[in-house]
């Protein structure tokens, strides 16, 4: 008995310390695969449908540099339709406790354009677009934001990259996502690399979080790197300087609300010197029919001050009513002119015919522009439909006020209706965490814009009306 | 022998437990913060897994996310300068 006894028991140990050493092996290799696999990668593709349609009510003629200009007649009406795709592919990395990266590489195009009417995407060719990424073809990939983190201390951040500045809030709630992009939409809507340091203090349910940021605006001479740019008889310096502040407190869990969230950025730069020196020829009527040579020199310069209050709160009385507001108070300082020199064939494309002083930002003559803008959005989600939520936005701007969101999903010019004012309807329909639909109706009256460009020389009274309703088939992974 | 294992495998697991915390502690304090759950129950609703709610909070991509009846506000790090 006593001999089958320890028979048994040493079968048993050596079979569990079989057991324990395969154990062991196996929690050592998922150990290693999670200290291992620092990176994330997730995304999101959106196909939206668009119908536009736009009156203008006012007649006008706006120009270009090339020497074309557009003539739009009092009562024109136009109706376009936009199947469009967009996909972001986020990356992340937290290789320390210290270190984090962000990255989102992203691309929004049109759905198989062909014909590309004219523009400067022509330069690709009719049907690259088909063979992009398979043929011998310029098929760019963008890098949106490529930032990093750097805790130096437990409160203390440093940020440097490509930063998150675009898609800022109020955009999150018609797209049903959380906080987009880290400058209120009213700051500035575009993307800016740069330097950031950010101070965070959580305080029990509230985190206060103040940040510096700059975001030097490039002015090289991309033709000879090593030598400066000219503006009129001056040289320019390589950057101007954009500086901005911001002040940022975030509370959970009050009797009357589930969150706010307030935000204060300053921003500022002067001295841009964004228009290039350019050469381009055209038949221009006013010159005669004869080929005229245009240069296009210029010594304009822009400057912008920014003060944006945005607050937002979630969970009103603790329901699902959301709200938020966006205030803009805002000036430019703009100076010089933009000269077209106008020079004929006949003559011998030797000296200019005649000049026409287009005038600088935002007018004929040098100005300190002021103007201020705001929206305000209200969302409702429901408990039941599988959360689905209808909201409503409003905004409403001076004919001077600098408005600027460069990544116009919505065709109307919502956020950029200088002097008018835009609203926008929307429901969002989760199919399911991953899934969603959303619908909605847009308008927008533009009562002003400047003739070149929309922003450079006499500043135009018109009135645009654009409507549209789109649908957006969203999908994260 | 059976000791030195266990303790490894003790070892091991605490180790892991570490490595894979994150997550589960920003479910329990979302939950703590803003449902104002004890810590018990915060915790008792961090299930784990593929389907769990730890990993639903940890990707979710909506503004909001409603688990057992606690309607959280999600983040995306990645659209917010300095963390």
């Amino acid at each position: 008995m006593l001999k089958k006894l320890m028979i048994t028991t040493a079968i048993a140990t050596a079979s569990f310390g079989a057991t324990m050493s395969d154990l062991e092996s196996r929690v050592e290799a998922l150990e290693f695969a999670g200290y291992e696999n620092w990176w994330k990668f997730s995304g999101n593709l959106e196909y939206r449908f668009d119908n536009v349609e736009r009156e203008y009510k006012k007649g006008y003629t706006s120009s270009t540099f090339s020497g074309t200009s557009t003539t739009r007649t009092a009562g024109e009406k136009s109706e376009t339709k936009h199947h469009r795709i967009y996909s972001e592919l986020d990356i992340e990395a937290k290789p320390s406790d210290k270190l984090s990266f962000y990255g989102r590489l992203s691309a929004a195009k049109y759905m198989n354009t062909l014909n590309k009417g004219g523009g400067d995407y022509t330069a690709d060719g009719s049907f690259n677009e088909l063979s992009e990424g398979q043929g011998q073809g310029n098929s760019a990939v963008f890098l949106e934001r490529a930032f990093v983190n750097y805790n130096m201390t437990k409160n203390l951040t440093l940020s440097i990259g490509r930063l998150p500045t675009i898609d800022g809030s109020p955009k999150h709630f018609s797209e049903g996502r959380p906080m987009m992009g880290q400058y209120p939409l009213l700051a500035f809507g575009g993307i800016f690399d740069g330097v950031a340091l950010t101070y965070a203090k959580q305080m029990g349910d509230s985190l206060f979080k103040l940040r510096g940021i700059y975001t030097p605006f490039n002015q090289r001479n991309l033709d000879s790197l090593t030598d400066k740019l000219t503006s009129g008889s001056n040289k320019l310096d390589e950057s101007v300087d954009v500086y901005s502040a911001m002040l940022e407190f975030e509370k959970v869990n009050m009797s009357w609300a589930k969150r706010v969230h307030f935000i204060y950025q300053y921003l500022y730069f002067n001295g841009l010197s964004a228009i290039p020196t350019s050469t381009s020829y055209a038949h221009i009527a006013a010159v005669g029919t004869d080929l005229t040579k245009i240069t296009v020199t210029s010594d304009a310069e822009l400057g912008a001050q920014r003060h944006v209050l945005y607050l937002e709160a979630n969970g009103i009385a603790h329901t699902g009513f959301s709200a938020a507001f966006s205030y803009l108070k805002g000036k430019t300082m703009n100076t010089g002119n933009i000269a077209q020199c106008l020079d004929s064939r006949a003559n011998g494309f030797g000296t200019c015919d005649s000049t026409v002083n287009v005038g600088t930002w935002y007018g004929k003559n040098a100005n300190d522009s002021k103007g201020n803008a705001w929206i305000a959005n209200v969302n409702y989600q429901f408990s039941m439909l599988n959360s689905a939520t209808i909201g409503f936005e409003y905004m409403d701007s001076d004919k001077n006020a600098f408005l600027y969101d460069s990544s116009s999903k919505n065709l109307v010019g919502e956020y950029t209706s200088r002097g008018g004012s835009s609203m926008h309807v929307y429901w969002i329909q989760p199919v399911d965490n991953k899934f969603k639909i959303r619908v909605g109706y847009q308008t927008a009256e533009t009562k002003a814009t400047n003739s070149f460009g929309g922003y450079l020389g006499e500043t135009l009274d018109i009135n645009n009306k654009s409507t549209a309703y789109y649908s957006s088939l969203q999908f994260s992974f | 022998m059976r000791l030195s294992n266990v303790l490894v495998i003790l070892g091991l697991t605490l180790a892991s437990t570490g490595a894979f915390a994150g997550p589960k502690d920003d479910f329990v304090d979302a939950v703590v913060k803003q449902c104002g759950k004890s810590q018990g129950d915060a915790e008792a609703m961090a299930t784990p897994g593929r389907s769990g709610n730890v990993i639903k909070f940890k990707t979710c991509s909506s503004a909001t996310i409603d688990i057992d009846g606690c309607t959280l506000q999600c983040k995306d790090a990645s659209s917010s300068i300095g963390g």
